[in-house]
């Protein structure tokens, strides 16, 4: 059997830190950006306006960071799918949002889930298990004693 | 045989438009804006010089994006085209990830079905079957 669903499912999960990952960024950056402004001009978040606008514009930059940051855990709960070879449409999904939020592994993740479908499918076959069978009754061939 | 390979084709050559025209429309928005500058204040950037090299500026940086659009257009174009004769996986399969980067709802799905079609490109093209020619006919008594 392949690898391909494996190695698939971690590029899905590497994608999705990324995103993760992401949120973080952008809610550093619009406080980086608060610390800058005020830091080199104090009359410019003086007015309420000027303060609203900002605001406005932090909660656009967490909203972006929210939004990488929910399709990276969804690629991360999907790579964790692909590597238990279960649900492969869930993991296929997963890969794709992973695309969104880092392109190259999530590109690579959606094309060895693809691949790895039979993988999936060699998976989900219901296994049987062993059952025990009483050994059948010995008939001896020879004729009966006359005696 | 499946017809993943002809559907990823499609939608690969759908990507690979929408690319193109995506060039088409950066290169429109070039001339539409120089175009309005130019009616309205030829002098908005100073003098002509100044608003010269600024359009050129302006041409490089959305002429270099249309560039890139076209390019990836055509590459998709060029791999759906090769899905559909079922030849050059790889070079199918990058036609699909090119589309996706100019439409990411058609690529991406041109990606999973070429990639899921990957035997119908290894599958032997059947032979046509030989044309007998008809017995020939005993000449009347």
């Amino acid at each position: 059997m392949n690898n391909r669903a494996k190695v698939g499912g971690i590029l899905s999960i590497v994608a999705g830190s990324f995103g993760i990952l992401s949120l973080f960024i952008f809610i550093f950056m619009a406080y980086f950006f608060q610390t800058i402004i005020t830091s080199t001009d104090s009359n410019v978040l003086a007015t309420p306006e000027e303060q609203a606008a900002f605001n406005m514009m932090s909660n656009i930059y967490i909203g972006v960071g929210a939004t990488y940051a929910t399709l990276g855990i969804f690629a991360v709960v999907s790579g964790v799918l692909a590597l238990r070879r279960i649900y492969w449409g869930l993991a296929l999904a997963g890969a794709i949002s992973a695309t969104m939020t880092f392109f190259p592994c999530g590109i690579a993740a959606v094309i060895l889930v693809a691949m790895g479908k039979p993988e999936f499918d060699s998976e989900a076959t219901p296994v049987v298990e062993p059952t025990l069978v009483s050994p059948s009754p010995v008939i001896s061939s020879s004729p009966p004693d006359a005696s | 045989m499946t017809n993943h390979a002809k559907v990823g084709g499609v939608l690969s050559i759908v990507g690979g438009a929408f690319g193109i025209l995506e060039a088409l429309w950066v290169l429109f928005i070039i001339f539409f804006f120089q175009y309005m500058i130019n009616i309205t204040d030829p002098n908005a950037f100073g003098n002509p010089a100044e608003g010269q090299m600024f359009f050129n500026f302006f041409w490089l940086i959305y002429g270099g994006m249309a560039l890139f659009f076209a390019i990836l257009g055509i590459l998709g174009i060029i791999g759906g085209v090769y899905a559909l004769k079922r030849k050059a996986w790889g070079l199918t399969l990058t036609g699909a990830i090119a589309a996706t980067m100019t439409f990411f709802p058609c690529g991406i799905v041109a990606v999973i079905f070429t990639t899921m079609g990957r035997q119908e490109f290894n599958a032997p093209v059947a032979p046509l079957p030989a044309t007998v020619p008809p017995p020939p006919t005993p000449p009347a008594a």
